[in-house]
């Protein structure tokens, strides 16, 4: 069983979600709703709301999956996009943000360093060890701006750095990332 | 444009990063459909993006699953739904058309409304059987999809126990390996004639491994520890446990020697003694 799940390639995963198969739906969930989920809650820090996102990025990729081009990107990729952009306009919508605290970037250091999930998972196995292979500093932009939704001027503007350094620093941070997952 | 240029620039990080303005975002996006390079480039920042996220893995409500697949059939329910609607729209025309050609129609049309009635309701009754039946089936597949994930989830764990111990061994035998090691026989002293040890040593790394081939098991409050012995002082090389029943035991031990002449090994008191205790000396052997 778990052979035959593996076996099952995201081009067979593909066809089927355009052939509307519902059972394809099911694949995706077991194989990326924990990467997903964990996307979106890192961005929302509410489970709840985190949840009810997650449905809707299933149903975008339902109803989306004739956009999806698999010579641009991974699959995985296209659905984590897809996650973090509505993840990131919840934030930034008028009642979530009335709705929650203003978190400030010390929250996110501090979350950084907090246990990455509240459910132990085999696949956290150095985790810890892994997010630490990165440099502090390119931790904090990363996490400002892929997941608090925070645009190149607003980084500079909060950490007092120059525009480009936070270009720079982003560019060094991918390649660190690049490097550690390749 | 020299894509090489605009590929370092960064600009394609801080798209994937998701920090540009839309504006500035649609032109990331027009270069990457124009060149491939680019193209490739954007995915392989945002894969890496993607397996950092991995990173966060957080498991959802495990209802949510099938929240979602009921979801998934609502949408499609609904568009079937709009099918329907539509051929009947197209059918009514005919309809008003036959009805005000002729009366003849009219009288019929209860007769075959009944007829329609009755075939509706057996379809739903078949329908409602058909609900219950597959919602059974449904619940007997979930149940033993839960064992078959469980199941999964302890063999990821036993397969992450057997790497990590193979990375062990795998350190363990190149540091065996070697070739400026020096390998020490610690041969059994009176006190426990059968006993046998071997240190290997490396004067360049100074790094210290010791194989217990056969060793007493030692009592609950006793360990045995290891000392590098030059000009006849005794160093301190650090305590090691015995696993029962595991046969050959490798130790790195936690200490650096930088020079010696013999190893010997002693039973002490838990956690080590500042020197060893002479009467209590199992195993030893010289360079």
């Amino acid at each position: 069983m778990k052979d035959r799940l593996q076996e099952i390639t995201e081009e067979q995963i593909v066809t089927s979600l355009k052939q509307k198969n519902r059972d394809a739906v099911g694949i995706l969930y077991d194989k990326y709703s924990s990467l997903l989920f964990g996307i979106i809650a890192r961005i929302v820090k509410s489970d709840e709301t985190a949840e009810d996102l997650l449905q809707e990025v299933f149903v975008k990729v339902w109803k989306n999956i004739e956009s999806y081009d698999p010579a641009k990107a991974k699959l995985v990729t296209w659905m984590g996009n897809i996650a973090r952009n509505l993840a990131i306009d919840k934030i930034r919508s008028k009642d979530y943000k009335n709705s929650q605290q203003n978190h400030d970037i010390e929250d996110y250091v501090n979350t950084i360093e907090e246990n990455p999930s509240s459910s132990f998972n085999p696949d956290h196995i150095g985790v810890k060890e892994m997010i630490e292979k990165l440099a502090p500093e390119h931790r904090i932009l990363i996490d400002m701006v892929y997941f608090q939704g925070y645009t190149q001027a607003e980084t500079a503007e909060k950490l007092g750095i120059p525009l480009g350094t936070v270009k720079t620093r982003i560019r060094s941070a991918i390649n660190n990332l690049r490097d550690i997952y390749t | 444009m020299n894509t090489k240029e605009y590929i370092q620039s960064g600009v394609l990080e801080l798209y994937a990063a998701g920090a540009l303005s839309d504006t500035e975002a649609r032109e990331v996006e027009a270069m990457a459909a124009q060149y491939p390079e680019v193209q490739a480039e954007l995915a392989a920042i945002q894969d890496a993006l993607v397996s950092y996220s991995a990173s966060f893995k957080k498991n959802p409500n495990p209802e949510l699953r099938s929240t979602i697949l009921n979801r998934i059939d609502e949408i499609e329910g609904v568009s079937s739904a709009n099918i329907l609607s539509i051929s009947d729209t197209q059918k009514k025309p005919n309809i008003a058309d036959t009805t005000g050609k002729s009366s003849f129609n009219y009288t019929q049309q209860p007769a075959r409304f009944n007829y329609l009635m009755a075939a509706v309701w057996i379809f739903l009754v078949l329908n409602i059987i058909g609900n219950i039946y597959f919602f059974n089936k449904l619940k007997n597949t979930e149940e033993q999809m839960t064992g078959v994930v469980n199941e999964n989830y302890k063999m990821k764990l036993e397969y992450e126990k057997i790497r990590l111990d193979m990375d062990k061994k795998s350190t363990d035998m190149k540091m065996v390996m070697n070739r400026s090691n020096k390998i020490v026989d610690l041969k059994g002293m009176e006190i426990a004639p059968q006993s046998f040890a071997t240190v290997y040593w490396n004067p360049n790394s100074k790094k210290v491994m010791l194989n217990v081939n056969s060793l007493p098991m030692p009592p609950a409050d006793k360990q045995y520890q290891l000392w590098a012995l030059k000009d006849g002082k005794p160093i301190d090389a650090g305590v090691f446990d015995m696993q029962p029943g595991t046969g050959d035991d490798m130790h790195m031990m936690p200490v650096t020697i930088a020079d010696a002449d013999a190893f010997a090994v002693t039973l002490e008191k838990k956690g080590g003694s500042p020197a060893p205790t002479l009467t209590q000396l199992y195993v030893m052997g010289k360079i």
